[in-house]
């Protein structure tokens, strides 16, 4: 599943995006750089305390695999929306358009990742690198915990990029500048109402 | 001092609970009558274009942009999703 995401967004977006890029074209909102240099990626899975030493090369391995498929799809990601960010400027209705199907493919992966099947699906491989544990039932408590901490960091940083989707889509969208002016606040709470 | 209203700004602030609904329309009369006032905490956002102003004291801001005497109204939402969206 993880890997899907990683093959859509270098693949499908760099398609999208080809036809519109103007190299030309200067980046409006800086800002985005930065909050994209921002987005940390999960920290590599702790070791294993000393007493699971015995499954510890199986479930570092496999926390290993984890971590990296997030970091590959994260990735994949955090590029696309750098193009996003050269071409959103150009034309609003467009970009807005092509910035919120990204966004709904987007979310309906982030939904996949974070779905009840991929926390099962931890539950069970926990399961399988704790046998011929001493203990395995803490074994596989243990690993768990970890692999959800895991899996709830990367979530931490699928909600960053949602946020700087809709950012952008808002500053795409000619709703979002303009508007009726006032000078009486009853006047602007008049209109804020109507 | 002139206030523009967005239709984002609109639709954010129709989505608001009722209370929270008074409190901006109180922050944006405070804010027309006197930016500076200090139960506003007028603001800028780090490496931004955009200005905040608080609702209440406990979480809900106003985000806008401009300059001297005329102000967009751009938003208005909980204050860690301010920061994360315009700061």
């Amino acid at each position: 599943m993880v890997m899907r995401a990683s093959r859509w967004s270098s693949r499908s977006a760099t398609k999208l995006l080809s036809s519109k890029e103007n190299p030309e074209a200067e980046l409006t909102a800086p800002s985005y750089r930065q909050l994209a240099a921002d987005i940390v990626l999960p920290p590599p899975p702790a070791l294993m305390p000393a007493n699971y030493n015995e499954r510890l090369p199986v479930a570092d391995a496999a926390f290993k695999k984890f971590a990296d498929e997030m970091k590959v799809w994260t990735e994949g990601v955090r590029d696309m929306i750098s193009q996003m960010e050269t071409i959103a400027p150009l034309d609003p209705p467009e970009a807005t358009k092509m910035l919120e199907s990204v966004r709904d493919v987007f979310r309906k992966l982030a939904i996949d990742t974070a779905s009840q099947a991929t926390r099962e699906q931890i539950t069970i491989r926990a399961a399988q690198l704790a046998q011929g544990s001493e203990n395995p039932q803490k074994a596989a408590r243990f690993i768990r915990r970890r692999f959800n901490e895991s899996a709830d960091a990367f979530l931490e940083q699928l909600a960053k990029i949602d946020t700087r989707l809709t950012t952008l889509i808002w500053d795409t969208d000619p709703e979002a500048r303009g508007g009726p002016s006032f000078e009486n606040a009853d006047d602007l709470i008049a209109y804020l109402n109507s | 001092m002139k206030l523009i209203a967005s239709d984002r700004f609109k639709k954010a602030r129709a989505k608001l609970p009722d209370d929270v609904r008074t409190a901006v329309d109180e922050a944006l009369r405070t804010f027309m009558k006197d930016p500076r006032h200090p139960a506003l905490h007028f603001e800028k956002l780090t490496n931004s274009e955009y200005r905040t102003i608080r609702v209440d004291r406990k979480k809900w801001r106003i985000a806008m942009r401009g300059d001297g005497g005329e102000f967009e109204l751009v938003d208005v939402d909980r204050h860690d999703k301010i920061d994360r969206k315009y700061g």
